[in-house]
Parts: structure tokens; sequence; C-alpha cells
């Protein structure tokens, strides 16, 4: 017999797929009738027991009688347009023309510029639902749908968890044609290129893929598209439900696509040659390919001047390394290197132990899982109790655990550095979380060694990774100063003349030596 | 059979962290923190006394200096007494941060700094940089038993006053272990061994040279 991990797995029959296609089909292939009353009979079939939905039957008489049928969905439409632009003319108007009636109808009665003929029952269920307007004529096998849309929006504000000191304040909304003006606004260039996917059988949720089209890498565009086109779910409602069925190495702590609620940083993004997904309902654009280095950029790196904006990247980057390593650093050196501290620090450090009933290894651990509960509350709560957080978090915990001798001083200190400098890299918490568990287990296990080799095992870990085929960090080499512009530091603008090179082969961005007049 | 596979490492990987049971893991509050030594001669008995001179973590508060307790302990070399002592306190001496040691000056002139030189030396934890210090006073101890005009630990300020003499009045030459063991090693001796067979033509030699 084999050994169970050599077994494989019988594969299972994916016969959901033909369920569904079943189930679609009867939608798919209903057409639409020639007599309005059928066509009104089946609509109202489809919307037994939603009570939103609107039928009206519109009746002319005088030279050519007529009937006409309109169905929309009440909260999503506009009244006005219905009323004057379409009910009234309707009612007033005979269509004329060479066309079929309902050609006619939309060339010389309706005053709505975008509309659709059809005479797919799925199509017209797919756009009622997202608050246009159906037109049925006695007589006519078609049907047109009118765009009638007009729901509540939530106004375009700046991101709360994006904040700039400088640049833009745009952020993107809920609605995918906002989001799209506002990256068209920026990008006044027909080499921009929006394509429509629907995703989703039941929201049918509309997504765009946006790249330039002489910047982007036609291999990562076409393996983006394949992949898409293999998702079948029910429900897309943000960007992440995409994003996690699409990346590479779907398992890891590390991000490989990237996300932003910016429009001035996808612009950003779509220039250097990445492709962005706007996803209808959420205010989040993925980016791809998404390299390393973007978890620590950020995009006021570009707005303020150079130095500053270096130094802050830095900054990031020592702050990733340090939420991930001082637990367990701090653990190895207490537990197993005492000879690693001075004496005074020694002699301080085990004084505060001396009556501490954990060991230092289960300290850290309970002691960070306090530190995650408070920002787990802290961003789940109410925002008017919060009062009540900061005196628990601050004065039971930070102070009283530490006159009680439960907790260690220098215990709490290292884990409020921790936290603290966890939340400098928003984009990266998830790798925080896992890795920081285990440096810290390898640590307090095998003191230095064992720091060295999770800490040895995440970098190998992240040079593995890639992105739609590219790699996440470059190990070529490289250190000419174009390759290493924007990683470490950020070049001032004059001298950042080409591309990244991973990511597009256009290369030339500007001229080379257009600065100092 | 993806998911027993990784289930069957995340186990193996679960026995290895526990097995190893926190190898050389010591926890802060299981270690006595030796500052500094003092070592006497009993001439009658022929046993080294030996004081330790431990940061006394217990007894002060926060605030105050940290105050030191001393330990002794006989035992016929300094290995020896080092490993009575343990028997006198709960939990075991870390030397690793001793920064003095201080040798009565009968120990210095009648048995000489070898027996003391080469125990720190040969010790794992002992570091060879600890100042090395010959005690005018009657015995070795006295010195580290000092009250008067110091509140702390004594090796502290005896470490202190060594590495500040150097730098301000340079009155005397300052040493530590290993500058002294390289001035007051009369012979320097290297181990060294090699595996020879019978008809070696360097074995003949060798015994020749040293017949």
């Amino acid at each position: 017999m084999q050994p169970f991990w050599k077994r494989k797995r019988e594969p299972k029959i994916r016969n959901l797929d033909k369920k569904l296609e079943q189930w679609n089909g009867s939608l798919d292939q209903e057409k639409v009738k020639p007599s309005l009353d059928d066509n009104m009979a089946i609509v109202k079939k489809l919307f037994a027991d939603m009570d939103m939905m609107r039928y009206k039957v519109i009746e002319t008489d005088g030279k050519n009688p007529a009937r006409y049928g309109i169905v929309f969905c009440d909260g999503l439409v506009s009244s006005e347009i219905i009323n004057t632009h379409i009910v009234k003319p309707l009612m007033l108007l005979t269509p004329s023309g060479k066309g079929s009636l309902i050609d006619n109808l939309l060339t010389s009665v309706v005053q709505v510029g975008e509309t659709q003929v059809t005479d797919n029952f799925k199509n017209l269920v797919e756009n009622v639902t997202y608050g246009d307007t159906i037109l049925f004529a006695d007589g006519c096998a078609q049907a047109a749908i009118l765009s009638t849309k007009n729901f509540a929006l939530r106004s375009i504000t700046e991101p709360e968890n994006e904040k700039v000191l400088g640049g833009p304040r745009e952020g993107f909304t809920e609605s995918l044609t906002q989001n799209i003006s506002q990256i068209l606004r920026r990008l006044r260039t027909h080499e921009l290129k929006v394509r429509k996917l629907t995703l989703g059988r039941k929201t049918q949720t509309a997504i765009c893929i946006c790249y330039i089209e002489s910047l982007v890498n036609k291999e990562v565009l076409q393996e983006l598209y394949r992949r898409i086109g293999k998702i079948d779910i029910d429900g897309v409602l943000e960007e992440n439900y995409i994003a996690e069925i699409i990346r590479d190495h779907p398992y890891s702590a590390f991000r490989t696509t990237g996300y932003t609620e910016r429009p001035d940083v996808v612009v950003g993004k779509l220039l250097e040659g990445r492709i962005a997904m706007v996803v209808d309902g959420t205010p989040m654009v993925a980016t791809f390919p998404y390299l390393f280095i973007e978890n620590f950029q950020s995009n006021e790196d570009y707005y303020f001047n150079y130095y500053f904006t270096s130094f802050s990247r830095i900054l990031r980057m020592c702050a990733f390394l340090l939420t991930v390593v001082v637990p367990g650093f701090f653990i190895a050196v207490v537990a197993f290197h005492q000879e690693m501290l001075p004496l005074q620090l020694l002699i301080k450090i085990a004084q505060e132990r001396q009556s501490v009933p954990l060991p230092a290894a289960i300290e850290a651990v309970v002691m960070l899982m306090v530190f995650e509960l408070l920002r787990e509350t802290g961003v789940r709560m109410p925002s008017n109790i919060g009062q009540a957080l900061s005196i628990v978090g601050a004065l039971v915990i930070g102070q009283a655990a530490v006159e009680a001798n439960l907790v260690a001083a220098p215990m709490i200190i290292v884990v409020a550095a921790t936290g603290i400098t966890g939340l400098v890299v928003p984009k990266m918490n998830a790798p925080i979380t896992v890795w920081r568990i285990i440096v810290l287990a390898f640590a307090s296990s095998f003191g230095f060694y064992g720091l060295s080799v999770s800490i040895g095992l995440m970098l190998i870990h992240i040079c593995s990774l890639t992105s739609f085929g590219v790699e996440q960090i470059s190990l070529k080499g490289s250190f000419k100063f174009q390759a290493i512009k924007d990683i470490f530091f950020r070049a001032p603008w004059f001298k950042m003349v080409v591309r990244p090179d991973r990511l597009t082969s256009n290369h030339v961005r500007q001229s080379e030596g257009n600065h100092g007049g | 059979m993806v998911g027993k596979r990784i289930l069957a490492c995340l186990m193996c990987l679960a026995i290895a962290f526990v097995l190893s049971g926190c190898w050389n893991y010591r926890s802060l509050d299981e270690l006595d923190i030796v500052v500094g030594l003092a070592i006497d001669y009993d001439k009658e008995k022929k046993v080294f006394w030996v004081d330790y001179e431990i940061a006394d973590l217990m007894g002060a508060d926060k605030q105050s200096p940290i105050q030191s307790r001393i330990v002794r302990s006989e035992g016929k070399t300094i290995f020896d007494a080092a490993r009575n002592a343990k028997r006198k306190e709960e939990d075991r001496l870390y030397f690793g941060s001793a920064n003095t040691v201080v040798i009565s000056h009968q120990v210095a002139k009648e048995i000489g700094l070898n027996p003391v030189l080469d125990w720190i030396l040969r010790d794992a934890e002992c570091r060879e940089t600890v100042n090395v210090v010959i005690s005018q006073e009657e015995t070795a101890a006295n010195l580290l038993e000092t009250t008067e005009g110091y509140k702390g630990i004594i090796s502290v300020a005896i470490n202190q006053i060594v590495r500040e003499d150097k730098k301000v009045t340079a009155s005397g030459i300052t040493g530590r272990c290993s500058s002294f063991t390289a001035a007051f090693t009369p012979k320097k001796i290297l181990p060294w061994c090699r595996l020879c067979t019978k008809k070696c033509a360097f074995r003949e030699k060798f015994r020749s040279s040293t017949a």
C-alpha cells in the first residue's frame, strides 16, 4: 500500500459548470416575443416577489395606434428622464424611419443618449437591475435598453487609510464610472486602454482593465486575461476577491498584487507599465505586477523633496525589519545570549524579570496578542467609546500590569516598539503578523541561531516571489544607478530617465539632462 | 494529498520544537549575575577562598542604585571553588558579565597569577577582558566589602576607576586579563599532537630532538 502522502486524490467531477449552463441557458435562450403582453408576462414572472420593479404600458391612438411597455427598477433610475424623455415622447410622437419599430423609436422618439437593442432576456435582466429601463414595443421581437441610471453615490473624498501630507487629495469611490473618469482625466492619451469585463454569476460586477498600450508588457496582460477568464464565482464585492484568485504564490503572506485608493497612484503605476483593475463597487483598485519595493513606496515620495522622502522610505524598510525581528531578537538575547548585553543593561533587565511569573518567550506572545487585540478593537469598536479603550489599554495594561509585576517593563517597551513599527507599512500587515510569530518561535527555541535561520527563510521566500511572472526582487545583481534609483532612495526626478526595466520594454521616460536650467 | 503532506511536515516540525526542550534556554531570573571576584588563599588549609560579588536584584527598589551581596566559597582550585559556590545559591552563577577580578597580594606573591588567569581563560563564560586588580588590603575580599563612601556595586566602581585612571592620571599600568597572561606566563606552550605510524621518520627525529 502506498503511503498516504503519495496517494493521488481522485479528480472531482466538476459538474457545477454544466448545471450552471443549464440554469443560465434557460434565461439565455429566452428571446423577446413579438407580443407585448407575452413579454410583460415573462418579465413579471422573472421578477415575481420583487416589489421594486415598475411596469407601465403606454397606448397611443391616432394614425398609428401602438402599445409600448416600459420596465424599470425603482430606486436606481432617474424618474425625470423616464417621465419627460421616455414616457412623454412615446405618448406624443409617432416613430418614423425605415428600420424596425424599435430602431425607429430610438432614432426618432426616445430622448436618451445611451441605448442598446437586444432580443435576449439575460441581457435585459442584467441591465434593468443596474438602473436601465427596458422598452418593449408591441409587434416587435426586440427590446431596447435605455440608460436611466441614477443612484446615490458617495462623493469623492480623501481616502482614510492612505493619508498623505501633500499631493492630490482625491480618492476613488464605489462607482466604476467615476473611478475611470478620475484616471482618464489624468491621462489624456489615446494610448490609455480601458477594457470592460463582467465577473460574478449573481453580482455581474463590471471590471475595467486599464493599461497604456505602448508601455504595457503584453505577456503580463495576456496572462492576466487568461487568469481572469478562468474565474467562475458567484459574486465579486471587492478587488481582493479577484486578486486573491489570480495572484502568484496564493499561499504566501506577502502581497503579489497591489492595491490603492488613489487615482494619482494608479496613473503613476500605469506610466511605469503596470496594469490597473478597477472593480465596480469598491474604491480599491488593484495593480499588477507588484514588485516587493512597492510595499515601501508611497505616492508622497515623488511629491516631496527627495532627501526627505528617501529618508522616510529607509525608515519604512527599517520599520518592517524591526517589527518582524525585535520580539525574537529580544527573547534570544534575554534567554540565550546574555553576553550580548552590557552589564548595566543586563542588571536592569534582570531586575525587572526577577518577580515576573511567565518565561520571557510566553510573555512576549501574550503581550503581542494583547497589543493585537487592542489594535483590532480600535478598528472594530464604535468610534464614540474610544476613550474606554485608551484607558484600558494605557492604564490597565501599560501601568498596572507592570506595577503588579505581572509583566516586565522591558517587554512592554519591546511590544510597543514592535506594534508601532508594524503600523508604518500597513500594506504588509499580513506578512508581518505571520513572520513575526515564526521568527519569535525560532528565536525562543534556538536563540540567535534560530533567529538567523528564520530571517534567512524569510529572505529566501521573498526572493522567490513573483507577480505575474515578474520577479518581485531582481537578483540580477545590477547596481547601475538607473536600476536602483527608486529602491532604497528616490532619485531626483531629473535623474529618473528610464522606467523600471522589469515592467516594460519601453524604457525612456524623459530626455536626459533636462535639469538645472 | 497535499494537505496531509503539509500536515505531516507540520507535525514533524512541532515535535522538533518540543523535543529541543528550548536548548540552552536560561531564563534571566534564574541567573546570579557575578560582577566581580576576589581571590584569597588560605595557607593552612591550602584552599582558595573566592568571594563573588553578585548583583542583588531582589533587594533594591527601582529608584536607588543596585546593591550587591557577597557569596564566599572555598575550593582546592578556583574552578572547585566556583562549583562549591553553586551549592550555596539557588540560582546558578553567571560569569559572562564579570568585569573585575581582585587578587590578594599574598596570592600574587606566593602562588602566582597563573592558577587564576588560567581559570579565567579556560572558563567558558568568563571574559578575557576582565580587569585584574591586585589588592593591597589584608585580603582581597576586604576590597569588595568596602562600604565607605560608595553605594552600589564595588566591582563596577573598581572597573571604572581602573579605566579612568589610565586616561586621567596614567599613574599605573592597567591591564586586562589577556595582557596579564601574555606578560606573566613564563613559558608559552602550544599544545599539539600528531598521529604517527611506527616507521614515521618524523617520530624518530622528534625523539632524538627531545632526548
